[in-house]
């Protein structure tokens, strides 16, 4: 009884049946909130370079603040493209986030390794 | 369903429940301990990861290196690694500890050029405490010593590099600021005297903005009084900044590291050095002191030439535009004027970085 409630437990936390999530809501509806970034990162990323695909795929998110949280996420992993990421934030707490990256004009610039000695 | 089940199918759901969004855009605490130990508990590790950059430039601007690099330990190696170290090494440099400042800068990565240069030039001006000429020298043959230590063995021309830019932001904070040009003081000996030369220049062009070419020569020489007037704060700061000189002929000639992260040409002689520092110092003042720089495009020494045409072609003057095309089309050292500044660096370009978390 013990191990079926157990199972019962964990089931519930799974993404459920049928297709993967196809849109960031989907994504967010997951239940296990690391599965559900781990979507969102995985269905946003590849939209980074299109911000009309990705501002479109952001409305499907239910909050300014799921979908800035989202952006600064974006920005860490794609500093090279915080200047149109950080430009779809809308609270000031993002806002504010992004200047750590905006502010810094050599994270938006392609690095080049240090030359060994 | 049992009891036990009901309560674990209930742990399971709360132990499942997302973190709210908002909880990653609330603001984050100042005091460095405060912010180290909140960047721990935040969900997501791309905020980790800023939390940390921030919270380690925290502790960095406290003076303590130990906890600032601990900090930045935990980042995913790669670019956020590199800006950590950035951030710690601007910060501990601010916070007027050169020495640690540096050894951050060696763990910038790709940053650790610009870090170098950021961070010398973030030092609090020190200023001579009024010491006479030679023990000021002294103090500053010691901390160059000191930093060159923290750069030894670094790579890429790094230690060589940082050595002089600290040099040269040392022997800027000693002079420059201090609401006195004093000429006794930047009467120096190489290695020092052409960083010397530009502290003073900059000074006495700040403190007697009235001055032209002549005027702060006559100051240099003793024929007239020095420059002297009102203080600026530590990290308070003046005039543009001397950028590259987009030359052809300059190409290969020795440049001097100026105040934020410029540089100049370095003269054959102490004179023509003189000479140029004052061309400088001229240029950087906000409303630049176009007749003297005008003058020198005639003098026939081409590091003067290629200082002013270089610090005119910055001023966009239609008149002087004009005057610099025909220049440059008789003159071998102005060839190119106006073409884009020569690539710095040495090193090919590397293929974008795509996922700096998981290098």
């Amino acid at each position: 009884m013990v191990r079926a409630a157990a199972l019962l437990a964990l089931s519930a936390g799974a993404a459920g049946c049928g297709a993967p999530p196809a849109t960031l809501g989907e994504c967010a509806a997951l239940a296990d909130p690391a599965a559900a970034d781990a979507c969102a990162l995985d269905l946003a990323l590849p939209l980074v370079d299109d911000p009309p695909a990705l501002a479109a795929a952001l409305a499907t998110l239910p909050s300014a603040a799921a979908r800035d949280l989202l952006l600064l996420r974006l920005a860490v992993h794609r500093p090279t493209r915080a200047g149109p990421i950080c430009a779809l934030v809308e609270t000031p707490g993002a806002r504010e986030k992004c200047q750590q990256v905006l502010g810094r004009p050599h994270l938006g610039s392609t690095p080049r390794p240090p030359v060994p000695e | 369903m049992t009891r036990l089940a009901a309560a674990l199918v209930t742990a399971a759901a709360c132990a499942s429940a997302p973190p709210a969004p908002e909880a990653g855009l609330a603001a984050w605490p100042a005091d460095p301990a405060a912010l180290e130990a909140h960047c721990a508990t935040l969900p997501w590790p791309e905020l980790q990861v800023l939390c940390r950059v921030q919270a380690a430039a925290a502790w960095a601007a406290t003076g303590d290196a130990g906890a600032a690099a601990r900090v930045c330990a935990a980042q995913p190696a790669g670019t956020w690694a590199d800006e950590c170290a950035f951030r710690t090494g601007e910060a501990l440099a601010g916070a007027g500890h050169l020495v640690p400042a540096l050894s951050a800068c060696r763990g910038a990565g790709w940053y650790a050029r610009s870090c170098l240069t950021h961070a010398a030039w973030a030092l609090p001006r020190a200023g001579s405490g009024g010491a006479p000429a030679a023990r000021a020298l002294s103090g500053l043959v010691e901390a160059h010593a000191a930093a060159r230590d923290a750069l030894a063995g670094a790579p890429d021309g790094l230690a060589g590099e940082g050595a002089d830019i600290a040099a040269a932001a040392l022997a800027w904070g000693l002079i420059f600021g201090s609401g006195h040009a004093d000429a006794a003081l930047a009467d120096a000996r190489d290695p020092w005297g052409p960083a010397l030369r530009t502290a003073w220049a900059l000074e006495a062009a700040r403190l007697c903005p009235d001055d032209d070419a002549a005027g702060l020569l006559a100051r240099w020489r003793g024929e007239a009084p020095a420059c002297q007037g009102t203080p600026l704060g530590a990290r308070e700061m003046w005039g543009a900044i001397a950028l590259p000189v987009p030359l052809e002929a300059a190409r290969g000639l020795p440049h001097l590291p100026t105040p934020g992260g410029g540089q100049r040409l370095v003269g054959e002689t102490a004179t023509e050095d003189l000479h140029i520092a004052i061309l400088e110092a001229l240029a950087a003042r906000p409303t630049p002191a176009r007749a003297s720089l005008r003058a020198a495009l005639d003098d026939p020494r081409p590091r003067l030439r290629m200082t002013a045409a270089r610090a005119l072609a910055r001023g966009g003057d239609p008149a002087d535009t004009a005057l610099l095309a025909a220049r440059a089309a008789t003159d071998p050292a102005l060839r190119g004027l106006g073409a884009a500044p020569p690539e710095r660096r040495r090193t090919p370009a590397r293929e974008p970085v795509t996922n700096p978390m998981q290098p």
